[in-house]
């Protein structure tokens, strides 16, 4: 619900108020397309909720609103498609802007997804306690896009911790714990350290130095520098508690990097996210077994 | 009663010529403290790169007299932020707070504001950099003249006072 509050005040008052009066009943995402009605997202399919198109002022409020009016504050995140607003990930598509063959900011905006984080208490108790009793291992979780990686990997997390595991969170995209001004709006159980806006290398190197972690987790695993920190980590005598984009284990093994990780019983678990919505399954296998 | 009539005349013209002093006086402090804070402003920009709320409150806090309640304004008015661009806060709070401004010293505030918050750090400090400029010009050019205005405004008050008490003996 606050989710959805948050992300009504993205909008503007028209679209904002027909958002509110459709209710937010399972809501995974906010569309806003210029030209287009804005939609939401609900079990895979999208529908519209108001009647007027999404203008291209409507998308710079937005962005205003999100980065606080603070376009440089969000450069780095922004350069890499997205923003963060209040635990809310916003992932943008519109033209950017190139330098020295690295993506700097966009020039203009053409659409927006609001993604709403979801918070569903004990769908992976089952699953954590089964690590916790037969052994804890590094553990990888995969799903395509929108699949509830994140919501899975925050409740393990807070499984973990609240079981006594001293838990640090490499929260690259505020999404984990939304923090809020210092004041998380998820619950990551007892004993968990967030590190709030740093890359995945440079967060689990001064994780590593600084906090004693027994588990570093992550959100998404997916460029070259993040495996690298996965592999950094995974030398240190640290548990890795992780997600990556994959419909299941085959799939990830067309990519080499992972390839590797895998091949180097890197993680001892994999949890796999098939179906959407309500019918979410999650199944769990150990590596090599 | 004559005599106290023209003495009141006299006095309210010196005090009309006291209150462009003071006027004078308002604008010289209050582009000062701008410029000092346009300087705070461009160092949190280029050492923490601040958010404009954070940075706005910082300044408010740093600030005093009307450049402080300028300030104030834009943070408070930032839970309007949405309803409102942060252009329009800011040429708000900039036209409530700081009357005394000329013109174009407004114009580059306002300049200033329609920039902030839209562009990455370095055009960001660039546009911070260049209204820093243009306030210190005016902040320079204000204190030359400060002296020869207060002169000339308590001489013109003090001098209608005489003519009018002369005129209407």
């Amino acid at each position: 619900m606050k989710a959805m509050e948050n992300a009504c005040r993205l909008l503007s008052g028209e679209h904002a108020s027909a958002l509110r009066a459709y209710g937010d009943d399972g809501a995974e995402e906010i569309r806003l397309r210029i030209g287009r009605r804005p939609s939401v997202l609900i079990d895979g399919w999208e529908r519209t909720f108001s009647k007027t198109p999404v203008t291209e002022t409507d998308l710079l409020r937005l962005l205003e609103v999100a980065t606080g009016a603070s376009l440089h504050t969000a450069a780095p995140a922004l350069a890499d498609g997205y923003l963060s607003y209040r635990g809310l990930r916003i992932g943008l598509c519109g033209t950017v802007v190139v330098q020295e063959s690295k993506v700097c900011t966009f020039r203009s905006f053409t659409s927006a997804a609001i993604r709403l984080p979801a918070e569903h208490r004990g769908i992976c108790d089952a699953l954590a306690d089964e690590i916790l009793s037969s052994g804890l291992g590094s553990t990888l979780v995969l799903s395509p896009p929108g699949g509830g990686k994140t919501t899975a990997l925050r409740e393990l997390i807070r499984r973990f911790s609240d079981a006594g595991l001293r838990v640090c969170v490499v929260d690259e995209r505020n999404e984990l714990a939304a923090v809020d001004g210092a004041v998380p709006q998820f619950d990551l159980g007892s004993r968990c350290d967030v590190l709030t806006g740093v890359d995945k290398a440079s967060g689990t190197t001064m994780l590593l130095r600084a906090m004693n972690p027994q588990i570093i987790a992550m959100d998404e695993i997916g460029r070259r520098d993040d495996l690298a920190a996965v592999e950094q980590a995974a030398g240190c005598g640290v548990w890795l508690l992780a997600s990556v984009h994959a419909r299941d284990r085959d799939e990830l093994l067309l990519r080499e990097g992972y390839r590797r990780l895998l091949e180097r019983r890197v993680f001892r678990y994999l949890i796999t996210i098939r179906g959407s919505g309500a019918a979410r399954r999650y199944s769990l296998s150990r590596e090599g077994a | 009663m004559k005599t106290a009539g023209m003495l009141c005349l006299f006095t309210a013209c010196l005090w009309i010529g006291a209150a462009y002093c003071r006027a004078r006086r308002q604008r010289l402090a209050v582009l000062r403290d701008l410029c000092k804070a346009m300087e705070q402003m461009e160092g949190e920009l280029a050492s923490r790169s601040s958010p404009l709320p954070e940075l706005c409150r910082l300044l408010a806090t740093g600030s005093e007299g009307d450049v402080r309640a300028f300030f104030t304004r834009i943070a408070d008015g930032l839970a309007e932020l949405g309803e409102l661009r942060f252009s329009e806060l800011w040429k708000r709070a900039a036209r409530d707070t700081l009357f005394c401004l000329r013109p174009f010293e407004m114009d580059a505030l306002l300049r200033l504001g329609s920039s902030l918050g839209r562009y990455e750090l370095d055009r960001q400090l660039g546009v911070v950099k260049a209204c820093s400029r243009t306030l210190e010009r005016c902040y320079r050019a204000a204190q030359q003249s400060m002296t020869g205005e207060l002169k000339v405004g308590m001489g013109l008050a003090a001098a209608a006072g005489a003519l009018l008490v002369i005129a209407m003996w």
